[in-house]
């Protein structure tokens, strides 16, 4: 950790607006490699209008994002964004269920380098098969490979969209309320396997209410409010901030 | 322009009025001429009816009782002449003199002429010209003039003037200033002829302006550039507002074919907007509040015949309240257990509108309906050019105004509509609050089918009833819910109008289905444009 | 559950496919009575190949709706397009025999074909355009709305709105294919007079040929990774696409190849029944389409077909022994499917199996010989 590390993300002066309510006012924010980056803050303070930039699901008014530094993000496809790198849980979990624990993965093994027709007619190689089991280890659903996903526990299918997020290796990595309705066992475990994701070659960006679990697991922490940062920091930092003590607690 | 036109049209108005000034004070028609004229048949007859004609403005009402009395002889062959060409009426054993109606013997040789074919059209002119000036029936007067219009004859102008003077009816008053109008236009007199066509433009429909074009390929009127400028300004002025007329008939005609597609649309709007769910059956609803009406016609018909023609607004309670009552027994009984898959909801109400279609045909038949329509909706009133006001479509136009303003006041306004709204966009939540979603639900399913309903009492009169009618209407809701935006009322209003507007504009030039070929079409590229319709809810998907 | 719902699927799988395969081998036997004694009337012989044909257009529908999640409510439109094309191709084969002109067209004050009809001449270009076309229209009308993210009962609807609107269109003389009467006055297909019973049976045969090939073919299919990107789309289609697939074209490959089975359904079926008119087109025939999957059970074409045979085969028995009871008795059917057996008759297999589980558990000490046996 001689030498700063590389911004994955890098967003500037970024404007969202829906009608008249502007979601995002103006935001400068970065995500570097090799960090967790956690993202809190009261409801409708932009938190997941963020991350719907990131993926594509909303469209900036203005501002840029770019991921290491050169590729514009605001302008690409939820499908573009998906193959350059970006990988995200939903606060839903959103797992295909009537597939099994194996087949959710291995779809989501998308290989950015091949078309869509060379995925549809590709066999499977070892490379995927390897990505999968890999997945599965880290996940700890193992034994539920031929499991639907549909009969998996609450936080079982959490687990298995995370994983799905991670087996392409994507290069930012966003989890939009991971733990929400967890037990207070799967949140610890949860809060493990985000640790043990943290490496080099990603960056990854949590949005969370629960704020023992983000102390646990973040790096930075980011507050944001009415669309704009109010604090940067770590997270002992962040509980003490009179700024951040107003907004939670003042309303 | 119109200023000149009226200064013009009076100058010449006066001008007329010093021509014909002595024929006016000339005596009544001479009684003696127009008696042997008949006798005689032949040229006279034709010259008695010419006196006849040029004397009736100078009539005395003993004069015209006079004349009504000897022409009705003549047309009855109750008119004996003698051969010396007097005329008598028979009356008992005795006679009276024609002209005078002096009692007199009737002279031996005296028998009743047999009117020619020619002498009856001669006779059906004095009828005619008669009936004009005579207390009679209006029906009688536009008879007449129908007549004179038919023989091309020419009246004297002053009877014309004379007739209008005694009319107190406005159709007569009108019928009878257009007939003195075109007998101007053939008037041998210029001033005549240039008044005749200031004032035929002042009638600016596409009829007056046919008549005004006719004018220019007759050699007689172009030769005359007093009459040519008046004809050619006469023109362009009922060109612009025949052109006006034609804009604000096509809005007008857009307007109300779009009332009734937003009366189709407006409670689906509520159930497939409002709520998301996908009502097959809203056609059929539509059909039923059609029947009941149908049903409120017949009872009506049956317990007080003499307020039939208030059955319509009697309906208005009955339909919406029927068909409400459906719509909730339908929610509670398969919409209810639907509400998170809307395809099946799609397939359970297709099955209920087959039920509802057959139950109607088992009970009613499968023929159409026939409806009174009152007299207040027969008719209309002629606004400018061809533009003309039907009362049933404007009714329609403002039941829908009235609808569209009752379901805004109704969501907006009432906590039924702030329930309804609450709960059609976070059922949990709204449950939490202690909103019972369970009967709101049933609510507002209940009010977008009394739309529904509503709608079938508007459309009862203009389109054909019967138990399969819903089909025609229910994809045409859809289309209009979808492109007006999914849960805005006011983008359904829009829809509605923009779609009666291209479909009544396309209709005339290709024809009712290539409107909604063409229709359809608009739509799909709109969405395309507009993935969430015109009128989008705006916010974070 | 759902592993329960596959599990009596694949246990339809077989008998079915062991059913049309005896059918495709009684066709001929029984249609050109080569047992003496046992025989079927070319009446029996047709219906058996129209209900293959509903039972091709049922699995089209199926490949998007149980396969995607997609459910179109305009199946006729593909069906009727198919059929329209066969009908173009038999009577140019009708014409060059007869060297009449159909009615339809001697009405319009037409002297010969229009130009656009050459292709018809040739059996060849006609299946070339039974698959081309529909599937030409089925793409264009696709990729319009899946890029515009039409989806649900919205696209269910705007395809329902096409249907009709190609109704209105056709039943225009106008539009050149014979109106309201539509086309009939064929003559002979492949050589063998239609109406005769060796063209019924060649139907018959090429039909339920075609739904064996289109049930093994796209059950195969649906087993394939494709098949299960078609299953992501159904479950979770913004989740496929935030993995990276560009879900348009993937729903957009289905949506061509259901059509263009639609279309040779329609094609197969216009020569069994002798003629073609725009009374396919109308909406409720589509939405009928929908009722047979549901009834037999969504996801894995043998409902499709199962649905399919049983409706219609109820539909011919009841609209010739009680044709006003019929509607009342489909519309009972639809709401006892939607409310009480949401995945059709295959719940009522698995439910009645739950049942009987239920039944023999309340006495308790058989229970245990009497599941094993179940």
């Amino acid at each position: 950790m001689n030498q700063a590390p590389a911004n994955a993300l890098s967003v500037k002066n970024l404007l969202v607006q829906f009608g008249n309510f502007t979601a995002i006012n103006n935001l400068a924010f970065t995500a570097s490699y090799g960090h967790v980056h956690a993202v809190i803050g009261p409801n409708g303070a932009g938190k997941t209008t963020l991350l719907d930039i990131f993926t594509g699901r909303s469209k900036a008014r203005s501002g840029s994002v770019l991921l290491d530094e050169k590729l514009e993000l605001t302008r690409l496809s939820e499908v573009q964004l998906a193959l350059a790198g970006i990988g995200r849980k939903f606060q839903k979990p959103s797992v295909f269920e009537a597939l099994t624990v194996a087949e959710n993965l291995d779809l989501a093994f998308r290989r950015a380098d091949r078309s869509l027709l060379n995925e549809v007619f590709s066999r499977s190689d070892r490379a995927r098969s390897d990505a999968v089991d890999g997945i599965l280890q880290i996940i700890g659903l193992g034994t539920q490979r031929h499991a639907r996903a549909g009969i998996l526990s609450h936080g079982q299918k959490q687990w298995l969209e995370i994983g799905m997020v991670l087996v392409r290796q994507p290069k930012v990595v966003l989890l939009d309320e991971p733990v929400a309705g967890m037990s207070d066992e799967e949140t610890e475990q949860t809060a493990k396997l985000v640790r043990s994701l943290r490496s080099p070659e990603r960056a990854i960006i949590v949005v969370e209410h629960d704020m023992d679990f983000v102390e646990q697991i973040a790096d930075l922490v980011t507050v944001l409010d009415q669309g704009a940062t109010l604090f940067e920091g770590d997270m002992k930092a962040a509980r003490t901030d009179p700024r951040v003590l107003d907004v939670y607690i003042g309303r | 322009m119109r200023f000149g036109l009226k200064t013009g049209a009076a100058l010449v108005a006066a001008l007329i009025c010093l021509v014909l000034g002595p024929v006016r004070a000339e005596a009544a028609p001479d009684r003696a001429a127009i008696v042997n004229g008949l006798c005689q048949g032949g040229p006279g007859l034709s010259q008695a009816a010419d006196q006849l004609l040029t004397g009736l403005p100078g009539a005395t009402p003993d004069d015209l009782a006079w004349a009504n009395r000897v022409v009705g002889a003549f047309a009855h062959r109750q008119l004996l002449c003698s051969g010396d060409g007097r005329g008598y009426l028979a009356s008992g054993a005795a006679g009276l003199d024609a002209a005078t109606l002096a009692p007199v013997a009737l002279p031996a040789d005296a028998t009743a002429p047999f009117p020619s074919l020619r002498a009856r059209i001669v006779l059906e002119r004095m009828e005619a010209a008669l009936a004009l000036v005579s207390p009679v029936a209006p029906s009688a007067t536009l008879a007449a003039i129908g007549t004179l219009q038919q023989h091309n004859d020419s009246v004297p102008p002053a009877l014309v003037s004379m007739a209008i003077a005694r009319s107190h009816d406005a159709q007569v008053t009108k019928a009878l200033r257009r007939f003195g109008v075109l007998q101007g236009l053939h008037a041998p007199d210029t001033a005549q002829r240039i008044a005749a066509i200031h004032d035929l433009s002042r009638d600016t429909t596409s009829d007056a302006l046919g008549q005004l074009r006719s004018l220019r390929t007759d050699p007689g009127y172009a030769a005359d550039p007093a009459v040519a400028a008046a004809l050619d300004q006469g023109i362009a002025h009922v060109q612009t507002w025949v052109h006006v007329g034609n804009v604000l008939a096509l809005l007008y005609n857009g307007l109300s074919a779009g009332s009734i597609l937003f009366m189709s649309a407006i409670g689906l709007a509520v159930i497939f907007g409002l709520m998301g769910v996908i009502n097959l059956a809203q056609g059929e609803l539509i059909m039923i509040g059609a029947y009941t009406a149908y049903c409120v016609q017949q009872v009506v018909r049956a317990v007080a015949p003499a307020y039939i023609s208030l059955y319509p607004i009697l309906a208005i309670p009955v339909v919406f309240l029927v068909t409400a009552a459906i719509g909730i027994i339908i929610e509670a009984t398969v919409i209810r257990h639907l509400y998170r898959r809307p395809l099946m909801t799609l397939l359970a109400t297709w099955g209920i509108s087959l039920l509802l279609i057959n139950l109607v045909r088992v009970g009613f038949g499968p023929q159409n309906l026939e409806f009174i329509t009152p007299s207040y909706l027969t008719g209309g009133v002629s606004v400018v050019g061809d533009f003309f006001v039907t009362w049933n479509h404007l009714a329609a136009i403002i039941f829908a105004v009235l609808a569209f303003l009752g379901t805004l006041a109704l969501l907006r306004l009432t906590s039924l509509g702030l329930f309804i709204r609450g709960v059609t966009q976070n059922r949990d939540m709204a449950g939490c609050i202690g909103v019972s979603a369970r009967r709101i639900d049933m609510l507002a399913f209940g009010f977008g089918a009394g739309l529904a309903g509503l709608a079938g009492l508007a459309v009862a009169p203009i389109y054909n009833v019967n138990p399969s009618m819903g089909a025609d209407f229910i994809i045409d809701s859809f289309m209009v819910v979808v492109l007006g935006g999914v849960g805005s009322l006011v983008g359904t209003a829009i829809a509605a109008f923009g779609i009666g507007l291209v479909n009544v504009g396309i209709e005339p030039f290709y024809g009712a289905v290539a409107a909604k070929v063409i229709a359809l079409l608009l739509i799909i590229a709109i969405i395309q444009w507009r993935p969430e319709g015109l009128i989008a809810i705006k916010g974070r998907r | 559950m759902s592993g329960l719902l596959n599990a009596g699927r694949d246990r339809a799988a077989r008998p079915v496919t062991g059913l049309l395969l005896l059918v495709l081998v009684l066709a001929p036997v029984l249609g050109l009575h080569a047992i003496p004694g046992l025989g079927l009337s070319i009446y029996g012989i047709n219906l058996v190949g129209q209900v293959m044909c509903f039972a091709l257009l049922a699995m089209a529908l199926d490949l998007m709706w149980g396969g995607a999640g997609v459910l179109s409510l305009g199946h006729g439109l593909f069906f009727a397009f198919g059929g329209y094309l066969a009908a173009m191709h038999l009577l140019k084969t009708a014409y060059a025999q007869t060297h009449v002109l159909p009615d339809f067209l001697q009405f319009m004050g037409q002297g010969a074909f229009p130009g656009f009809w050459w292709p018809f001449g040739s059996a060849s270009l006609s299946v070339l355009a039974i698959i081309l076309l529909p599937g030409l229209l089925a793409f264009v009308f696709g990729y319009v709305s899946f890029r515009s993210r039409v989806n649900g009962v919205y696209f269910s609807i705007i395809t329902q709105a096409l249907t009709y609107t190609a109704m209105l269109l056709m039943f225009r003389n106008e539009t050149g294919f014979g109106g309201n009467n539509g086309m009939t006055g064929f003559n002979t297909i492949a050589g063998l007079p239609i109406g005769g019973t060796k063209a019924a049976v060649l139907l018959t045969m090429l039909s339920t040929a075609a739904v064996l090939v289109v049930l093994v073919g796209g059950r195969a299919m649906l087993a394939t990774r494709f098949g299960r990107m078609l299953t992501a789309i159904r479950d979770d289609e913004a989740r496929l696409r935030f993995l990276g697939y560009d879900t348009l074209w993937l729903k957009l490959a289905a949506w061509c190849l259901s059509a263009v089975i639609a279309a040779v359904a329609g094609a197969l079926y216009v020569p069994q029944v002798g003629i073609i008119n725009p009374t396919l087109l109308d909406p409720s025939l589509s939405i009928e389409v929908a009722v047979w999957v549901a009834v037999g059970g969504r996801g894995g074409l043998c409902g499709a077909v199962i649905g399919a045979v049983l409706v219609n085969t109820l539909k011919f028995w009841m609209s010739a022994a009680a044709p006003t009871v019929w509607p009342f008795v489909l519309a009972l059917l639809v709401l006892l499917v939607v409310l009480v057996l949401p995945n059709g008759l295959m719940d009522l297999s698995n439910r009645s199996r739950a049942w009987m589980a239920d039944l023999t558990k309340s006495d308790a000490p058989g229970a245990k010989n009497a599941r094993r046996l179940s």
